[in-house]
C-alpha cells in the first residue's frame, strides 16, 4: 500500500517536472516575447514576492501589499458567504414545503454567472472592498446553500425515528443528527465554493477602483506590458488554488473520518 | 401497562390505493410481561409497533400506555429497531450513541458516561465505547441499539425484528441477551418477530397477528421452564407443541 503511494507519488512529480521542461524548452524555442519560459516566470516571482527579509517570512513589501489583502478579501467572503449558505441551507432543508417552494428560485440564483451581475454590484455598493466582499459571498452562497439544503434533506428516515423515539429535543435533533447527517454534501459545495471564491475574488480585483491585490497586480503588469510579471500572477493563482484545495481536503478527512471509513466498508 | 382499543390504521385513506394495515385490533400488555407478536410478512406488524411508539398517529383506535393515550412517544419507552445500521448515529462513538438520549435524564456528563458504560458492559461490549459503529459486526451494532434503550431505563421497551438481520448464531446469542436483560431491569418487553421459533423461545405470551389488515388471531401463554436454553428448551415437549400451535395460527391466516 504505502509502496504504491510513494511509487505514485515519484510519477506525478516526474510528470510534472517533465511538462515544466517541455514548456521551458517549447518557449526558449519559439522566443516569444509573450510566452516566457518558466525558468524567467519563477525567478521573477521569487523577486517579486520572496526575497524578502526573514523576520518577514521571505515575503517582500510587495507581497505584503498585494498576496495577503487578496488572501483577506477571499477569506472574509468565503467565510460569510459560507455561513450565510449553511444556516440558510439548513433553514430550506429543514422545511420540506420551503425547499419545495425555493428550489427553482435558488436554481435559477445559482446558473448566473456572478461577473454578470458585477455592475449591480458596482451600483449598490460602489467600487471598493465593500463591494468586493459582497459579490465574493453573494456567488459562493448558492453551491453552500443548496448541497446544505439537500444534505439536511436527506437524512436517514430511521434516524429521524429514532430521535422522536427518544425524544430528542429540536436543537438537539439539528446539531447532532441533522447537521452530522448534512455534513458530506455540505462538504461538496463548501469545496465548490472555495475555488469558485479564488476566481471571483481575482475577478473582483481586476474592477477599477482597486488599489492592491494579486488582480491589481495582474491588470497593472498587463497595462504596462510587463509579461514575467503577468504570468508571475496567473502562476502564483494557481499553486494558491492547489493548496487552499489540499488544506481543505486535510479539513474534510478530519471532520467527515466516520462518513469515508463506513463509505469504504460499503464499497 | 400497555391497552390497545380497537385499533385501525389506513394508509393513503380515501384514495384507490389504500392500503388497510391493521382493523380493530384489540390487545393489553401486563407490566413486566415479555410479549411476542408474530405474524406473516407484511401484516402490520410494524404499524402496530409504530403506533404504540408515538411514531404515526392510528387513523382509529386507541393506545394507551400506562393509562396515557399515546399522541406522541410516551416517556420510558425505548424503541430498538431492526436496521440498526441505519438507527445508529455514525458519526458518533458506540458510547456516545448510548448516552445521547440521556441528555433529557436530568443527568450530568459524568452520570451519562458512567451509565453508558454500564449498559454497554450488561451486552457484553465493555471497553467498545470508544469505537465507531461502522467499526463493529452487525451483531454488536444490535447489542449497541439494545444498549441505548437500556440505558435510557425505559418502563416499556418495543423490539422491532431485531434480530432479523443478524446470522443465526448472532440471533440465538441476542435472545439470550434479552432474556439476560429483562431480569436485571423491571420492563415490559413487546418484541415484534415474524420468527416462530423466536416468539416462542423469548416470549412468556404469544400474539398471532393475521396477515393485512391485521387483527388479534391467537393468544398463547408460553409456559415453559426458566431458565430459557437454547437446546433444552427447544426441545421440550411444550416448546415443540406451542410452535406447531403458533406455526397454525400464522399459516392459516397466511394463505388464502
Amino acid at each position: 500500500m504505502r509502496g504504491r503511494g510513494m511509487r505514485a507519488a515519484v510519477f506525478r512529480t516526474l510528470v510534472l517536472v517533465v511538462l515544466v521542461l517541455l514548456w521551458e524548452a517549447a518557449t526558449r524555442l519559439a522566443a516569444s516575447a509573450f510566452f516566457p519560459p518558466p525558468s524567467t516566470i519563477v525567478t521573477r516571482m521569487h523577486a517579486m514576492w520572496f526575497s524578502g527579509p526573514a523576520g518577514q517570512g521571505f515575503l517582500t513589501d510587495l507581497a505584503v501589499a498585494n498576496i495577503l489583502p487578496s488572501l483577506g478579501r477571499m477569506a472574509l467572503g468565503f467565510a460569510g458567504g459560507a455561513l450565510a449558505g449553511v444556516v440558510l441551507g439548513l433553514a430550506v432543508g429543514l422545511s420540506a414545503r420551503a425547499y419545495d417552494y425555493l428550489d427553482g428560485v435558488l436554481q435559477f440564483l445559482r446558473a448566473i454567472p456572478p461577473p454578470a451581475l458585477v455592475t449591480v454590484f458596482l451600483v449598490v455598493f460602489g467600487f471598493g472592498l465593500r463591494m468586493q466582499l459582497a459579490f465574493i459571498m453573494f456567488s459562493i452562497v448558492w453551491p453552500v446553500l443548496l448541497n446544505t439544503a439537500d444534505g439536511a434533506r436527506s437524512v436517514e428516515p430511521l434516524h429521524l425515528d429514532t430521535c422522536q423515539a427518544f425524544r430528542l429535543s429540536r436543537a438537539e435533533r439539528l446539531l447532532r443528527v441533522v447537521l452530522p447527517s448534512a455534513l458530506p454534501k455540505m462538504f461538496a459545495g463548501l469545496r465548490l465554493a472555495l475555488s469558485l471564491s479564488l476566481i471571483v475574488m481575482v475577478f473582483s480585483e481586476l474592477l477599477p477602483g482597486t488599489t492592491n491585490g494579486i488582480g491589481f497586480q495582474l491588470t497593472d503588469a498587463y497595462a504596462t506590458f510587463d509579461l514575467p510579471a503577468m504570468w508571475a500572477g496567473i502562476v502564483l493563482l494557481g499553486i494558491l488554488g492547489y493548496l487552499l484545495n489540499e488544506l481543505f481536503l486535510i479539513a474534510e478527512r478530519r471532520v467527515l473520518g466516520w462518513h469515508h471509513a463506513a463509505q469504504q466498508l460499503v464499497d | 401497562m400497555l391497552e390497545i382499543d380497537n385499533l385501525s390504521h389506513v394508509y393513503g385513506g380515501g384514495t384507490p390505493n389504500a392500503h388497510h394495515a391493521i382493523e380493530g385490533l384489540n390487545l393489553s400488555v401486563a407490566a413486566g410481561e415479555l410479549l411476542c407478536i408474530v405474524g406473516p410478512s407484511g401484516c402490520g406488524k410494524s404499524t402496530l409497533l409504530r403506533s404504540i411508539a408515538g411514531l404515526i398517529q392510528p387513523t382509529g383506535g386507541q393506545v394507551r400506555v400506562e393509562g396515557n393515550l399515546v399522541r406522541q412517544t410516551p416517556d420510558n419507552l425505548a424503541v430498538v429497531f431492526q436496521d440498526y445500521s441505519r438507527s445508529l448515529f455514525p458519526w458518533m462513538s458506540v458510547a456516545d450513541n448510548v448516552a445521547l438520549p440521556l441528555r433529557r435524564k436530568n443527568m450530568d456528563k459524568k452520570q451519562r458516561r458512567e451509565a453508558a458504560a454500564e449498559a454497554l458492559e450488561s451486552v457484553g461490549l465493555a471497553g467498545a465505547g470508544r469505537k465507531y459503529p461502522f467499526q463493529l459486526s452487525g451483531g454488536m451494532q444490535q447489542r449497541v441499539a439494545i444498549a441505548r434503550a437500556l440505558a435510557y431505563r425505559p418502563t416499556l421497551l418495543l423490539m422491532d425484528e431485531p434480530f432479523g438481520s443478524v446470522d443465526a448464531q448472532t440471533r440465538e446469542d441476542l435472545e439470550d441477551l434479552v432474556l439476560k436483560v429483562r431480569g436485571h431491569h423491571q420492563m415490559t418487553i413487546v418484541l415484534i418477530t415474524h420468527d416462530i421459533d423466536e416468539s416462542v423461545y423469548v416470549g412468556d405470551r404469544v400474539v398471532v397477528l393475521s396477515k393485512a389488515p391485521a387483527h388479534v388471531v391467537g393468544d398463547l401463554k408460553v409456559d415453559l421452564p426458566a431458565p430459557r436454553d437454547q437446546i433444552s428448551t427447544r426441545e421440550h415437549p411444550d416448546f415443540v407443541h406451542l410452535r406447531a400451535e403458533v406455526g397454525r395460527l400464522v399459516r392459516g391466516h397466511a394463505t388464502v
